[in-house]
């Protein structure tokens, strides 16, 4: 097959390509993307190590060198930067956690400085999270820090009542989530709050039948999800809305073959990775966000992820977490 | 030969320094035009062009100048030598921050260690928080850099530092600065359309109206006025929507406050059985039946105006809970549906229907009906949105599951790829 052919139309997933694509990111420092994405670089590591575990090759990256890269960039005051150099944050705090958890090497680092650290994030008398000490307030904040302590086993330092508070005032009319009260809702945003809403045992607080019609309303004609009404489908929303649907125990609403189709249609067979629709040009996040919306639509060739933490089903096992999905919570309709 | 990163670097500073740049651009090709003063660069007027090709070596002499500055490599991550700086009062150190910074926010406004750098500057004095306003307009006029967190969150942060400074001046109006606020949001968005924090900065903004003000409710009456002209010519704009029923809401909190709680309400509140509000006068509460009253008719007449426009249906969904929220708080029954003046020239009847039930039902059936015997795709997906919303409102209404079941069976017709109506359908056989 020549690969101009394969690019019309692939109609399986090419894992090789997508493991060297992740390998060669660290290679390209003369790229302007490199440089424009250096302040994640974290993030970006998180993505592409999930990305090759999933795809059973998590050795592609070197497992001491990520670790040490992770401890470097941490602060005395417990929070990690984006990068080495770089202010310590939560989201950054919240990454370095999931993949110090994939690696399972915790133990390099001051586990009770993080937890300081993300429970000194929260405002006591609203239940929200603040990115940093600038005060930025966001319904992702609050996901990354429930995530964060429950992946280290410490919810116990945060006022889960009033971080919980805080998200249900983020609801929407529609049944969605929005990043502040009264703002939008969008999928990504309502992965954020259901997934919270999932670790602290809080489910019974979405309206999941009305949130699951909203959620199926994404799917486009060709197959792709939106994230917002009368919006462009994208990849991730492969993840953001099929994550929330599988957590609610309603990923059977949405049209598998269609889907399964877009995202492979958004390889790239001559770089390798997954872009955000078919024909742009690829990246870390949506080649991972390709790839947990296969593994959620039971995609062969490929470990399952979990849906609420975004790592590997078996790292969460081995975290020794419960499942805090459908399993638990009723399937709707059917 | 091609440029030193230095050079270029020193170059780009000495034109911002010395122009006022109104706009900034990045040129996906070579600088082609007879080399002058400002070669590989191009100002025209006041607007700069930054070659793309230069953009990484330029991106990394600041990002070399500034981490450099600013971490301490001795303390690992650690630092606080931006404050050292400001408590020796060395100036060179200083500016060369505040170079650096600035031109890796033009080139990445994503990079937050740079913009809390400044935010500590301005914290010190060293930068003026309005001048920064300005130079984040600036970073807005490339349409890609206002779809990112960082930079907008960091115009709020000088917005609130701005007041606070201003906290026991009496000539300070806040208005005044939320009005400086609207045009650059408006220009943004016209830019980026649909852009989440665009639109999620301007409901900041109008939640931060005082209700109790005059001059807060013409702001608030002036931005009503702007949405309703954007939702016009945007049909298929969800955020324009979605602001415009933040808009609406604020609007009736200026009737009666009580309205405020919209937030975080489910479906299953609005069930239950009606709560008669206390105290209301008819007159406030007429003129918030009457507000939401002519936003649905407005917005009827747009669906049918523009047929398949998902937006509009749900913006009519959002409506209908309104309504019911409404009638849930004892607004609705006070109000005599005859002394309203007819919408638009009166003349169709369906626009004037009063939003009831069955009368929201009849609305869905004529957008169905009129062009039924059409094929045309926008023709099909006003069909599909028509019955949705009827099995939204019936489900809001609580109708009986005969009702909902054969809506489902009509909608597993017209979308039949949507597995969710399917499912839906393969279940009334498990109930029987």
């Amino acid at each position: 097959m020549t690969s101009t052919e394969k690019t019309e139309r692939p109609s399986e997933l090419f894992i090789d390509l997508h493991v060297k694509y992740i390998q060669s990111l660290d290679t390209k420092k003369d790229d302007l993307e490199y440089w424009l994405t250096e302040h994640l670089r974290l993030s970006g590591v998180y993505w592409g190590l999930t990305a090759l575990d999933l795809m059973n090759n998590v050795d592609a990256l070197n497992k001491e060198e990520v670790v040490k890269y992770v401890v470097s960039c941490q602060h005395d005051n417990g929070g990690f930067g984006g990068h080495i150099g770089h202010d310590p944050h939560l989201l950054y705090t919240h990454y370095a956690v999931l993949i110090l958890q994939i690696e399972d090497s915790l133990d390099a680092v001051n586990v009770e400085k993080i937890v300081e650290y993300v429970a000194s994030r929260q405002d006591r008398q609203t239940g929200a999270f603040t990115g940093d000490e600038w005060g930025e307030i966001d319904t992702r904040f609050s996901y990354s820090a429930i995530s964060c302590l429950s992946l280290l086993k410490r919810l116990d330092a945060i006022d889960v009542k009033k971080a919980t508070e805080f998200i249900m005032l983020c609801k929407n009319f529609d049944g969605g989530f929005g990043s502040t009260p009264g703002a939008e809702s969008h999928a990504a945003q309502i992965f954020c709050c259901v997934g919270a809403l999932a670790i602290v045992n809080s489910l019974h607080l979405v309206d999941a039948d009305l949130l699951g019609w909203w959620l199926c309303e994404r799917q486009l004609k060709n197959g792709g999800l939106n994230g917002r009404p009368e919006k462009l489908e994208d990849v991730c929303y492969s993840w953001w809305v099929l994550s929330a649907l599988s957590i609610l125990g309603r990923v059977h609403w949405i049209n598998k073959e269609k889907l399964i189709d877009f995202i492979l249609t958004a390889q790239d067979l001559e770089t390798g990775g997954i872009a955000d629709r078919p024909g742009d040009m690829v990246d870390v996040f949506h080649t991972l966000f390709g790839l947990t919306g296969l593994s959620l639509l039971g995609y062969p060739g490929l470990k399952l992820v979990d849906p609420v933490y975004c790592l590997p089903k078996y790292v969460v096992q081995r975290v020794g977490l419960a499942e805090r999905y459908h399993a638990k919570y009723g399937g709707g309709f059917t | 030969m091609s440029m030193d990163a230095k050079t270029l670097y020193e170059l780009l500073n000495k034109i911002i320094d010395s122009h006022q740049i109104e706009e900034i651009c990045l040129l996906p090709y070579q600088n082609i035009l007879p080399k002058d003063q400002y070669y590989p660069f191009l100002l025209i007027g006041s607007n700069l062009g930054i070659p793309l090709e230069h953009l990484h070596k330029i991106f990394k002499q600041a990002h070399g100048i500034f981490m450099n500055l600013y971490v301490d490599r001795n303390q690992g991550c650690s630092n606080d030598k931006l404050l050292e700086y400001v408590n020796n009062d060395d100036k060179e150190a200083i500016e060369l921050i505040k170079q650096s910074t600035r031109c890796l926010l033009f080139l990445n406004p994503d990079f937050y260690t740079a913009t809390n750098a400044r935010k500590k500057l301005i914290l010190n004095n060293l930068l003026d928080p309005s001048e920064e306003l300005k130079f984040i307009n600036l970073i807005f006029t490339f349409p890609k850099h206002s779809k990112n967190s960082t930079i907008w969150h960091h115009r709020k942060w000088i917005i609130s530092n701005i007041i606070s400074r201003h906290q026991s001046d009496n000539k300070f109006v806040i208005m005044d600065l939320f009005q400086l606020e609207i045009p650059i949001i408006q220009r943004v968005v016209e830019l980026y359309p649909k852009n989440y924090y665009a639109w999620s900065h301007r409901h900041w903004i109008i939640s931060q109206l005082p209700i109790d003000s005059s001059h807060s409710l013409s702001f608030l009456d002036d931005e009503l006025l702007i949405m309703e002209k954007w939702v016009r010519t945007n049909v298929s704009d969800h955020s324009g929507f979605h602001h415009r029923q933040l808009c609406l809401i604020k609007k009736s909190q200026f009737y009666n406050s009580t309205i405020v709680n919209f937030l975080g309400i489910s479906r299953d509140n609005l069930l239950g059985q009606p709560l008669v509000s206390e105290n209301l006068s008819s007159t406030k509460t007429d003129q918030i039946v009457l507000l939401w009253f002519n936003e649905i008719r407005f917005t009827r007449d747009l669906i049918l105006r523009y047929p398949g426009h998902e937006t509009l249906w749900y913006h009519l969904r959002f409506l209908s809970a309104i309504w019911k929220w409404l009638s849930f708080l004892g607004h609705i029954h006070l109000i005599d549906s005859k002394n309203i003046e007819p919408y638009g020239d009166g003349e169709n009847i369906v626009l004037n229907l009063w939003p009831d039930f069955e009368n929201d039902l009849e609305f869905s059936r004529y957008c169905i009906l009129i062009n039924s015997d059409v094929d045309d795709e926008h023709v099909t997906l006003q069909k599909r949105c028509a019955i949705a919303y009827e099995l939204w409102i019936s489900e809001l209404h609580g109708a009986s599951k005969n009702n909902l079941d054969s809506l489902i069976s009509k909608l597993v017709e017209i979308a039949p790829e949507s597995n969710y109506y399917l499912c839906r359908k393969l279940s009334f056989r498990g109930r029987k």
